[in-house]
């Protein structure tokens, strides 16, 4: 693959011109662009701050690659670089593994998704303070406020379900449309791992996006947007487990770490360790690859997509939802 | 003629006389006993102007005082200069042309972008409030013919403690931008704002306005500043106004409470990351203060439950200080409340009490985080402000 080495790799992992990877394991990819934060710069440093931050981190059991940047020498270009990081993400993805990008701003998330959801239908699952919902109208521009009204326009995006949503805002975004549901944090507080499960239907391969700003300030203080009043890390990373051993996932990535803005790395270790969370556990997606139809151990949390329940607002209530079903 | 010429857009077709019955000719020029004063008057251009910008046709006035912008003519813009120095209108023009320019240098002063030179100069030459690069949330300006719901009043001192508070109020302004203040489109009045985690609509209807902020002149004598700091509240907060200030170290409690323009006592109410301090220092202080009955100070380490209000009394007079970095400040030990538990707490306090006055104080810009501080600032701010309009 045409990507530089980067001086550090995430976890140590090789790249892959050493080793033939195993199918199934994570393949991160660095996408070190700022072009579509409306915010600040800075985003474009998350890559390596974070690469550098997961050296400190226990060594994890299974091997990942990590095969560098997407490269960006070639200037500014939004839609080209997205583009990019689409062709990578379909190659990566063609040789049996799963992309893990680390962003970058929270407008590259566009280019796996519009790649994955033509080859199956899927659920993103979207972890942000922000419902990234702004308005837009068709033109050929990626910016982070709106890259999810923009995902939702995809034909093979099957299912939403942000969760995060917090803070004031100007409007009420509790609703996003039909096939979204939209977990505030609040509620996610209350979400333990059968409701997280019954949001995400079973039959449905799950993308994950993570903007690190879903966790509290105090804790990732690194990013353009803080909200205050987050997820604690070890709740996310909590949901992140649960997804990765009961879900099957084709991608993931983390995005809006700004080194410019940190405290001391906190944000850029944060980050890391949730990834560690996910590689961690990342055995339950090799298992899952080679258990046979059918397996009881991997549908047993298998719950049916179910009606939400109405607030006293008119709107869902995901979680009451989510235990009825249960 | 070519002074005249200088100074008007359009120079008179001949003879230099302007056609009978044009508004720039009328006046009681030639008629001594009649004399317009403005002929008399030494006048000179104000020290509040700058020059914000300029093309080949006009340019931009600002007045720095009042946020008052003008676009002149180059005309104008030359008679204006003319007066940089004290001078009388012959001695910048030629008697028979000075009567012709006279209605422009009057709407000049009238615009107050020229001063009487010899008006006595009041003692205390610091204004009382002055404008401001953002306003809160964006909201509007500050009128006089206008009574909002929420004044909101920048006060940046620091001197009475050891916190770097001077350019809190302007972080905490350009942080609320991300919060902006709406009219609906429909009704015209305030949208208000959404509260995700309560998961309800606040401040509908409620209009703020932003009076700037009240300059502190370094080296002065604090009376002074204190004085200037009750005056300029009670100036622009009438009615059923309620302040928001922004601080400003601590000290700028007792200055505001100084200027607040209600009858009954007070109870005042400190959420601080430094309860102690407030306790033993600043809340002794307050409670010499005529109008101050009580003094609350709720911290890291004090009982937070929404019940203890009650536990006050019913229905108080509360004066609500907050400082902005107790949220969440997980290094303190015991680590302050969650901004949600402070939230809590805020909404209970307005349930039971009346808020008559907000401020924000002790946000200190070498901490480890101001920008945080002061966006936790814009959410309690908001949410105090709910509490007092909305008493959920």
């Amino acid at each position: 693959m045409d990507v530089p080495v980067p001086p550090a790799s995430l976890f140590g992992w090789p790249g892959c011109q050493h080793v033939s990877p195993e199918i199934g394991a994570l393949c991160a990819i660095g996408a070190p662009t700022d072009h579509g934060n409306v915010i600040s710069r800075g985003a474009s440093r998350g890559p390596a701050a974070i690469r550098r931050a997961s050296l400190q981190l226990p060594e994890l059991r299974l091997d990942g690659l990590d095969i560098g940047d997407v490269d960006r020498s070639d200037g500014p270009d939004p839609q080209r670089y997205l583009d990019r990081i689409a062709a990578v993400t379909q190659r990566i993805r063609e040789r049996g593994l799963c992309p893990l990008l680390l962003g970058g701003d929270h407008s590259i998330t566009y280019a796996p998704v519009s790649t994955l959801h033509r080859s199956r239908e899927l659920c993103l699952i979207w972890f942000d303070a922000h419902t990234d919902f702004s308005p837009w109208s068709g033109q050929n521009f990626h910016n982070h406020k709106q890259v999810l009204r923009r995902i939702s326009k995809l034909g093979g995006v099957s299912r939403i379900v942000q969760i995060g949503y917090r803070g004031i805002t100007a409007g009420d975004e509790r609703s996003l449309g039909a096939k979204s549901v939209v977990v505030t944090t609040s509620c996610a507080r209350e979400l333990d791992a059968q409701a997280l499960l019954a949001l995400v239907p079973y039959a449905l391969p799950c993308y994950i996006s993570i903007d690190i700003d879903v966790i509290d300030p105090l804790w990732a203080p690194g990013t353009s947007a803080p909200v205050p009043d987050g997820l604690l890390p070890d709740q996310l990373k909590g949901m992140l487990q649960t997804l990765v051993r009961h879900r099957e996932i084709l991608g993931v990535d983390l995005v809006e770490v700004n080194p410019v803005l940190d405290l001391e790395a906190a944000t850029s270790r944060v980050a890391a360790d949730l990834l560690h969370g996910i590689a961690e556990h990342w055995v339950h997606q090799r298992l899952r690859r080679s258990a046979p139809a059918g397996d009881a151990a991997f549908e047993a949390f298998a719950v049916a997509p179910v009606a939400c329940e109405t607030t006293r607002h008119g709107h869902p209530d995901p979680i009451q939802g989510a235990r009825n079903a249960i | 003629m070519a002074i005249l010429e200088a100074f008007c857009d359009e120079a008179p077709a001949s003879g230099g006389e302007y056609p009978a019955g044009d508004a720039r000719h009328s006046g009681p020029q030639g008629d001594p006993a009649g004399a317009d004063p403005l002929l008399t008057t030494r006048l000179m251009v104000s020290d509040d102007l700058a020059l914000e910008s300029q093309d080949d046709t006009h340019i931009v006035v600002i007045n720095t005082a009042s946020s008052a912008r003008t676009k002149l003519s180059l005309s104008a813009y030359r008679l204006l200069k003319a007066f940089a120095r004290p001078c009388r209108i012959d001695q910048v023009a030629p008697a028979q042309v000075a009567a012709q320019i006279l209605p422009q240098v009057r709407m000049l002063v009238d615009k107050q972008m020229l001063v009487d030179a010899d008006a006595p100069v009041p003692a205390d030459t610091v204004r009382l409030r002055t404008a401001v690069a953002y306003k809160f949330c964006g909201a509007p300006a500050y009128a006089k013919s206008k009574i909002p719901d929420f004044v909101i009043l920048g006060v940046p001192y620091d001197l009475a403690g050891e916190t770097d508070s001077r350019l809190a109020p302007a972080l905490i302004r350009r942080k609320s931008l991300d919060y902006s203040y709406q009219l609906d489109f429909g009704d015209g009045r305030p949208r208000g704002w959404f509260d995700v985690n309560r998961g309800v609509w606040m401040l509908r209807g409620a209009t703020l306005a932003d009076a700037g902020d009240v300059p502190v002149d370094y080296g002065e004598n604090r009376a002074c500043w204190v004085e200037r700091v009750g005056t300029a509240l009670a100036e622009c907060c009438t009615g059923h106004s309620v302040p928001l200030i922004l601080g400003g170290d601590r000290s700028v409690t007792g200055a505001a409470l100084g200027g607040l323009r209600h009858p009954g006592k007070l109870t005042v109410v400190q959420i601080t990351a430094d309860p102690e301090h407030a306790a033993d220092g600043a809340g002794r202080h307050l409670l010499r203060m005529d109008k101050v009955e009580r003094v609350v100070s709720l911290g890291a380490c004090l009982d937070r439950r929404p019940e203890t209000v009650r536990a006050w009394g019913d229905a108080l007079s509360i004066y609500l200080s907050i400082d902005p970095s107790i949220a969440g400040a997980r290094w303190t030990a015991p680590p302050g409340p969650t901004l949600h538990e402070l939230k809590v707490l805020i909404a209970a306090i307005g349930k039971v009490h009346r808020i008559v006055g907000i401020e924000l104080v002790g946000l200190d810009m070498r901490s480890r985080s101001p920008e945080l501080a002061a966006i936790t600032g814009c959410h309690l701010a908001l949410a105090a402000m709910s509490a007092a309009h909305d008493r959920f």
